[in-house]
């Protein structure tokens, strides 16, 4: 086991790392932070999905190790007390049905409007490709991140 | 109706919903099982010394460790907990480990010394089902076998001037549900053994449980909700028996979680089903009878597979007026993987095999496709399917009609003769027709209860479980409507056998319609408590507020049961039923015809599912079982081979994705149905039947070539254009 430190939602965090430990058992077993969900265990469903230095990640598919000194965001690291518009859209426009994938769904869609405040239709698709959602058929999630998109522009920096 | 608001919802996108496969506690242990090495085998021996003696390792648990009654299944019990002389597919579990950490778990499990002898496996449905195949159970197979007739069939082939004849075959596909099965088990502070665990169906799961552990229902709590997606697939036990069995043994805490692996291994799926089927019409459009006969792959342990076919067999006619009709019904037993309820319940595979015949017809006869199915639509009045009666709203020709005005319909033609080079366009419609609720026979009867908290507030407790559809946000939204009161002002517990009264599954649509006739019944008595102790007013909102502190704890319950035909067939339970909601659907489909790849990006549906509660909710519904069917259409098949897996990943296995999804467009019939609460019927199951025939009917009218085997993947997409040459 090798020490290891990074950021998690802001504040540091040091621990050990095994050459297996996963960035996605770290943060649900030893940090309790259950909103990264687990589909599938092989960055098939992106249930996990995570910000690792602002870029979206499969949390199963990350070392720990890979972590060291960096910065992790996860969905609870999203709001601080009131929530993001972002959250906000999800809920308006019925992009939550189950639940499950949506943690995924909202840091994969944080991680476009970080790279690209005003994406396309297509883009956001494509942003969220490797996100798998059963319930609502993508149309709804899409939506959000537009409604979104608009919101967070008005409102400014 | 109230615009509703999603309770659940933020909790949902700040993570801060805990989900049973995310409960942990202090001192938790972790549980691993040893599934079957063989699809069909004798055991011949059991060892678990090593296992045992491993450091770590709480308990081992074989069949000799289960108290009471060893096998698990919903209808007949015939699955066992863990298997004793015989595993019957891949799914089946041998043991259960506890230890302290899930490596040492597993590494435990593969330490279990199992011999077997292994058999014949038996992995097609209809040389099962012949007396001479190799048995899985005794005494036969062929588990289920009905023959359900109205009028006569070969009067109606006399009338008929088209026959069309095909087989029709449907792929395993699984639930998908993105929470894999699971959760904890522990014991509370009053000793109850609590399970949590995301089902469909708390209390009939707990009875499961208390069967296995020997000990009484009450002793036991399931909390089973909320759960990260159902779709059927957790609607039978799933771990519930083998958490509590560990717990039970070791006394503490026990989290299970099957890995997606395992779930694929061994959840439920959609029963494969081949379909044979001849349906005949006049020169004139009119269908004048049907014959079919259904062999549906029930896997090595029936589950719902009884209901399943059933229904499969209720709707083999579409929602059409068909006079003559001989439907045989085969369920069978194999050492596939195990089938049973995946939204819509049978009905998909019916309506795929009867749309694509629809179509057939319509060219035979120079029709126009939906013309012909409003013609033979089913009416007010008309009687249902199997001769029986139907009650509530009937709107198939209103949707029909609406589709017919759809920019996907009008412009059908433009998007035909948009069709270039090597890409052929193409326009798909299909109907679609699903019960709401049990059939004749079945036991069933939602319950609600209602209490008044402090603040002018009320507690609405129901059972059925929140898989996504949004129970809880329907059930705030009529009984704020039903109490007179904010929908702020009530709180939904729904999923706990411990607070929430016994109702039944959560499944067969009737979530919505069973739990809120049930509470406008609670609260209809709660009115009448709250006028006895004085209170005025003209809802029980006022009532309570003018009662104040004295209405407090004020308790009422409710039940409601649904309206059922007056008579079936001597010996079926389960069908026919009463209760119908409506669908119509168009897609615009592309066909690359080089590579046999399908493209869907439109869709338009229009619904008639009586009077609707949420907007939001029925258009996620649509839009997102859309989305399944197109699944089944185009991808979705857990392909096996002598009984295995060809991929137990879901790498292996095609769902659609966020580029691989149409637009869709959602109408309603906003008409309240005679029966249901506030003339509301369900929709959950419905919304996934119809698509899976309009991609295929879209895919022949693009390209010229039918697919009677799902899924239309590219390479069956290009075999059948190099057959057509």
């Amino acid at each position: 086991m090798t020490a290891v430190e990074l950021l998690v939602n802001g504040e540091n965090v040091r621990c050990k790392a095994g050459p297996t430990t996963r960035l996605i058992d770290f943060l649900r077993d030893e940090l309790g932070l259950t909103g990264t969900k687990e589909g599938c265990r092989e960055g098939e469903c992106g249930s996990c999905t995570v910000l690792l230095d602002g870029l979206p990640v499969n949390a199963c598919l990350v070392l720990l190790g890979k972590c060291d000194g960096r910065s992790v965001l996860t969905v609870e690291g999203v709001s601080d007390g009131t929530l993001h518009p972002l959250q906000e859209a999800f809920i308006e426009a019925g992009a939550v049905q189950c639940g499950y994938c949506t943690p995924g769904m909202v840091m994969a869609a944080l991680g476009l409007l970080m790279r690209d405040p005003r994406p396309g239709e297509e883009q956001i698709r494509m942003a969220l490709s490797g996100n798998f959602c059963r319930c609502t058929g993508y149309e709804s999630i899409v939506k959000a991140v537009q409604l979104a998109s608009e919101r967070l522009i008005q409102d400014g920096p | 109706m109230h615009v509703g608001v999603r309770i659940d919802a933020e909790g949902k996108v700040t993570g801060h919903t805990v989900f049973p496969t995310d409960r942990s506690m202090p001192g938790m242990l972790y549980a691993a099982i040893r599934w079957a090495d063989y699809p069909h085998a004798r055991i011949v021996s059991i060892d678990t010394t090593a296992a045992r003696a491993l450091e770590g390792v709480e308990a081992v648990l074989t069949h000799a460790d289960v108290p009471g009654l060893n096998r698990c299944g919903r209808v007949i019990p015939d699955q066992p907990v863990l298997c004793e002389d015989r595993v019957r597919f891949v799914g089946d579990a041998v043991a259960c480990v506890a230890a302290r950490t899930r490596e040492i778990a597993s590494l435990a499990c593969r330490l279990i010394r199992v011999e077997y002898e292994e058999l014949p496996v038996v992995d097609d449905p209809e040389a099962a089902a012949c007396p001479g195949s190799f048995r899985v159970h005794e005494p036969e197979n062929l588990v289920v076998h009905r023959l359900l007739t109205k009028g006569d069939v070969a009067a109606g082939r006399r009338r008929a001037d088209v026959v069309v004849s095909g087989v029709y075959r449907t792929p395993r596909q699984m639930p998908g549900f993105l929470e894999t099965e699971g959760g904890i088990a522990y014991y509370d502070t009053d000793g109850v053994l609590t399970v949590c665990c995301g089902s469909q169906a708390g209390h009939a799961n707990r009875f499961q449980v208390a069967r296995a552990l020997g000990i009484p229902e009450d002793r036991i709590r399931l909390i089973t909700s909320p759960l990260g997606g159902g779709f059927g697939g957790k609607d039978d036990v799933t771990e519930e028996i083998r958490l509590a069995l560990l717990c039970q043994a070791t006394g503490k805490p026990v989290k299970l979680v099957r890995s997606r692996a395992e779930s694929i291994r061994a959840g439920i799926k959609r029963h494969p089903m081949t379909i044979y089927m001849d349906t005949g019409a006049t020169r004139q459009g009119e269908l004048v009878f049907q014959d079919v006969r259904i062999v549906a792959d029930t896997g090595a342990y029936l589950s719902l597979g009884r209901s399943i076919l059933y229904l499969a067999m209720e709707h083999c006619t579409g929602p059409y007026r068909v006079p003559h009709l001989k439907v045989e019904g085969l369920c069978v037993y194999t050492n596939n993987l195990l089938s049973g309820a995946c939204r819509g319940f049978g009905v998909n595979q019916a309506c795929f095999a009867v749309e694509s015949q629809m179509d057939e017809i319509a060219e035979r006869l120079g029709m126009d496709p939906l013309e012909l199915r409003l013609k033979n639509a089913l009416r007010p009045g008309d009687e249902g399917p199997l001769g029986q009666s139907v009650a509530g709203s009937v709107g198939m020709v209103a949707c029909i009609e609406r589709l017919r005005e759809s920019p996907v319909y009008t412009k059908r033609h433009t998007w035909n003769a948009a069709s270039t080079g090597r890409v052929g366009r193409g326009v798909g419609v299909a109907c679609a027709f699903k019960c709401v609720g049990f059939g004749l026979g079945l036991h069933e009867l939602g319950r609600a209860i209602i209490r008044i908290l402090p603040g002018g507030r009320f507690a609405v407790y129901v059972p059925y479980e929140d898989m996504g559809q949004g129970s809880q946000m329907a059930y705030s939204i009529m009984a704020a409507e039903a109490l007179g009161c904010a929908q702020q002002d009530v709180e939904v517990t729904v999923g706990d056998t411990g607070l929430c009264p016994d109702g039944g599954p959560t499944s067969a649509s009737r979530g919505t319609y069973l739990g809120g006739g049930a509470i406008i019944d609670a609260a209809s008595s709660l009115s009448r408590m709250l006028s006895d102790l004085g209170g005025a007013g003209r809802s029980c909102g006022e009532k309570a507020r003018a009662l104040g502190e004295r209405a407090v704890g004020l308790t009422a319950y409710g039940s409601y049961s649904p309206p059922k035909p007056e008579r079936g067939f001597d010996g079926v339970v389960g069908i026919p039923h009463s209760v119908f909601s409506f669908m119509a659907q168009a897609v615009q489909v592309e066909v690359d015809t080089l590579t046999g790849a399908v493209r869907v990006p439109l869709s338009h549906a229009v619904v008639e599912v009586g009077r609707v509660i949420s907007k939001q909710g029925l258009v996620g519904q649509v839009e997102g079982g859309t989305v399944f069917g197109l699944g089944m259409a185009l991808g979705e098949d857990v392909v096996t081979d002598k009984g295995v897996p060809k991929s137990y990943s879901l790498s292996g296995y095609t769902v659609p994705y966020s580029m691989d999804v149409p637009r869709t467009t959602v109408e309603w019939i906003d008409e309240a149905s005679d029966v249901g609460p506030f003339g509301a019927k369900g929709v959950g199951e419905l919304a996934s039947v119809p698509v899976t025939a309009a991609v295929v009917n879209g895919i022949a009218d693009a390209c010229g070539v039918r697919v009677r085997t799902l899924p239309a993947r590219p390479e069956r997409i290009c075999k059948l254009l190099l057959d057509k040459g």
